[in-house]
């Protein structure tokens, strides 16, 4: 039985090498659309937001505030000074949101009065008017205190000089330190699995189909009139589409790894994760191939169904929020990629994807069982 | 014109036989629009960074409620340090913060490449200052009074003096692909699917190829131009219905303001010639129905990412600009931008349109040469 197997296997691996069609899906096509998004995002997230210092009160508190600023910063922000009025400033696209000291901020402050300090940004660019707008809280919570200390003192009948100067010169009692997070991702460890799956539905689903059409095409019979099981045969064809899925998904792992520099993450826990999801993606197809009246019916539902999983499996989509990302481990895509991506970014070991690799082998299994049973009794008639 | 209508109704009546075109014409790109509106919100106004709580005294409870009330920032907490680690190394967060027990350092994680640190230490940095105004009067009047009384001194003037605030305000105005995300799903996917549909028919076509309808049609009195303007004519209605319908969706569903309609119509159209003399080339220029969709998926995609019809191209650098420009869709998005954003008229647009125009004469002449070589010599 074994070699009937294998016969029928190697049957169906032959003609796949020999279809262009198949090339270009399941490995051009995924490691292109992987390189274009590479191209497009490689350089990562970046941020830069300019703040402008605008001092139109010119004491001496809003000067040291200033110059306190100007001298803070660091990646991803800069502060500097501005000499204009706000408007101008930010109309010369030198500047993402100005904070303005605005005149007499300074004798409001001292002298209890209402004070206020205005920030002024760019409708188009709320992020960057966000940020100018928590450096102000900060400036204007550092005033009150001041100001709080010097009613205080005056109150309480002590001297309110050295005391204000050690309340804005004390450091704040929460200290701030930056680490690294080491090692990097690349977008490509995201799009070429996702689309290499989305085109492996269709390779697959094709290879399922072939089933069906042998049996139009009258080759079928004349198997089964030879000493062969319909068992051999449909396991002929599974371990076909499964080493044409498996071969595949590697060549796209390799290349962009290897090629291109894409790191997927624990090369055991990758290859695993792969397996386990051509297995769940060709279950799928066995199941829809079964359950299919005609060989169109299965090429359509196999189509419609490879297209809503990629979407909802989040295939296009990077980091979505909201409804999507629960959408997604609906979806094996959805399962398939969770785990890439935990191998790839979150450094995870074969141990802590293990779930979801044997929820997809579940899943494969499962449709698998329920569409070859169906499938050996179209066989049979 | 007759024969023309009537090839054009055959071929319509033809591709919507076809379970997959029907899906991916009118069902598919729904779906999209409905879930991209669903799961983008607005363009972003707070840093999304992550955050780590491990046991905070009084201290560092208040500055987590701080920050999560900052206005720069938009906190999401988590109970795994890997987990944080892993969306910061995928950029989904710009970083870290980790609140400790009182008196220890917060940790501010970043990744070295990037540059959201600044942003984010002065965010904590500021929320510091706010958490701290009563500790640190307190703390520097003791220094000459008791503390009993530096702290009811100080909470009788915190009481007495109106806080120092912050007044905001915001010149010019927000686009409306910015502030409605269905403004920009609606048009992008719009031009993604009239293109990915344009090159799907392909595989109808090369099936026509193989019976030989092309060569029979040199046979008829009306020859092959009758047909292939009826065969150009259905795909051309395809596109326009797919535009319709999800235009229509957009306007009365998602509230889009389209701006205006001669400008969009003339974008429409145009751009739907476009995508039915794709199709029509590569119908006539691949061999096999299954190698017409192995082309069509991947190329429709990838020209549509590179178009700026996944994104748009003013995240990406001036190359990846330059590379998509090459496409037609990055010219049809420049033109809905212009439409939508600027509220430009179809004298606005004009530029984008001739280059359109260009994209369409030339794929039709294509398309042509391509079927009509078949024709005549059967390959």
């Amino acid at each position: 039985m074994w070699r009937h197997v294998w016969l029928i296997a190697a049957n169906g691996l032959r003609r796949s090498l020999r279809d262009r069609s198949i090339l270009i899906q399941a490995i051009v096509a995924p490691i292109l659309i992987a390189v274009v998004v590479g191209a497009a995002f490689g350089s990562g997230f970046s941020l830069n937001v300019t703040v402008g210092i605008k001092d139109a009160d010119g004491s001496d508190i809003s000067e040291q505030i200033a110059q306190g600023l100007t001298g803070a910063g660091g990646d991803g922000i800069a502060f500097s000074s501005v000499d204009a009025d706000a408007d101008a400033a930010l109309d010369s696209g030198a500047y993402d949101a100005v904070i303005v000291l605005p005149a007499g901020l300074s004798d409001a402050v001292l002298s209890g009065e209402p004070a206020q300090l205005d920030v002024v940004g760019e409708a188009k660019d709320p992020l960057a008017q966000s940020v100018a707008e928590s450096v102000a809280a900060g400036i204007a919570a550092n005033l009150q205190t001041a100001r709080v200390t010097a009613v205080a003192a005056t109150s309480a009948g002590v001297d309110a000089g050295p005391a204000i100067q050690r309340a804005v010169t004390a450091t704040p009692p929460l200290t701030v330190e930056q680490g690294e997070v080491t090692g990097t991702f690349s977008v490509m460890a995201y799009f070429a699995p996702g689309v290499a799956m989305l085109f492996l539905f269709f390779i697959i689903g094709n290879g399922a189909r072939s089933i069906i059409e042998e049996r139009r095409e009258g080759t079928l019979p004349r198997i089964l009139a030879a000493p062969v099981s319909p068992a051999s045969v449909l396991l002929g064809k599974t371990v076909g589409v499964l080493i044409v899925g498996i071969v595949s998904m590697t060549l796209v792992w390799l290349i962009t790894w290897l090629g291109f520099g894409a790191y997927w993450g624990d090369p055991i826990g990758v290859f695993l994760v792969i397996v386990a999801a051509v297995v769940a993606i060709a279950g799928i197809s066995l199941l829809i191939t079964g359950l299919a009246r005609t060989e169109n019916q299965a090429d359509a539902l196999t189509t419609i169904i490879a297209l809503l999983f990629a979407v909802a499996g989040g295939t296009f989509f990077y980091g979505a929020s909201g409804v999507l990302s629960d959408l997604r481990l609906f979806t094996p895509n959805g399962q398939a990629l969770a785990a890439f991506v935990n191998l790839a970014a979150a450094q995870a070991d074969v141990v802590e994807v293990l779930p979801q690799i044997l929820l997809l082998t579940g899943i494969g299994v499962g449709c698998a069982a329920v569409g070859l049973v169906a499938l050996r009794n179209k066989v049979l008639t | 014109m007759r024969a023309v209508l009537a090839t054009a109704r055959t071929e319509w009546v033809r591709y919507f036989r076809d379970r997959i075109a029907m899906f991916t014409t009118l069902a598919l790109p729904v779906v999209l629009v409905l879930l991209i509106g669903l799961s983008f919100g607005q363009s972003a106004e707070r840093l999304p960074v992550g955050m780590l709580q491990s046991d905070p005294g009084p201290l560092g409870t208040s500055l987590v409620a701080e920050l999560e009330d900052s206005p720069a920032i938009d906190v999401q907490q988590y109970t795994d340090r890997n987990e944080m680690y892993r969306d910061i190394r995928m950029g989904l967060v710009a970083g870290g913060v980790e609140v400790p027990a009182d008196g220890e350092p917060v940790q501010i994680y970043v990744q070295q490449a990037s540059t959201g640190a600044g942003v984010v230490v002065s965010t904590v940095n500021s929320a510091a200052a706010q958490i701290s105004t009563r500790a640190t009067a307190i703390d520097a009047l003791s220094e000459q009074i008791p503390t009993q009384k530096a702290r009811a001194a100080v909470d009788q003037a915190m009481a007495d003096i109106p806080a120092v605030e912050v007044a905001t305000r915001a010149i010019g105005a927000v686009n409306e692909m910015d502030e409605n995300r269905f403004a920009s799903a609606v048009p992008s996917q719009l031009m993604l699917f009239t293109f990915l549909n344009g090159l799907l028919g392909a595989a109808a076509l090369v099936q026509a190829r193989q019976l030989g309808v092309f060569q029979r049609t040199l046979a008829t009195p009306h020859g092959l131009g009758v047909y292939l303007s009826g065969l150009g004519l259905s795909r051309f209605l395809i596109a326009i219905l797919q535009a319709v319908i999800l235009l229509g969706l957009g306007v009365l569903w998602f509230g889009i303001n389209l701006g205006d309609p001669v400008a969009v119509t003339a974008l429409v159209l145009i751009y739907s010639v476009i995508a039915a003399a794709a199709g029509m080339l590569l119908g006539g220029v691949v061999r096999t129905p299954g190698q017409a969709v192995a082309v069509a998926v991947p190329a429709g995609i990838v020209m549509g990412m590179l178009g700026g019809c996944m994104w748009p191209l003013s995240v990406v650098g001036t190359t990846m600009q330059r590379i998509g420009h090459l496409t037609p869709q990055a010219w049809a998005m420049d033109s809905w931008n212009a439409i939508i954003n600027e509220g430009a008229g179809i004298g606005g647009i004009a530029g984008y349109l001739a280059v359109l125009v260009g994209f369409a004469v030339v794929l039709s002449a294509l398309a042509v040469w391509a079927l009509g070589r078949h024709a005549r010599t059967g390959r």
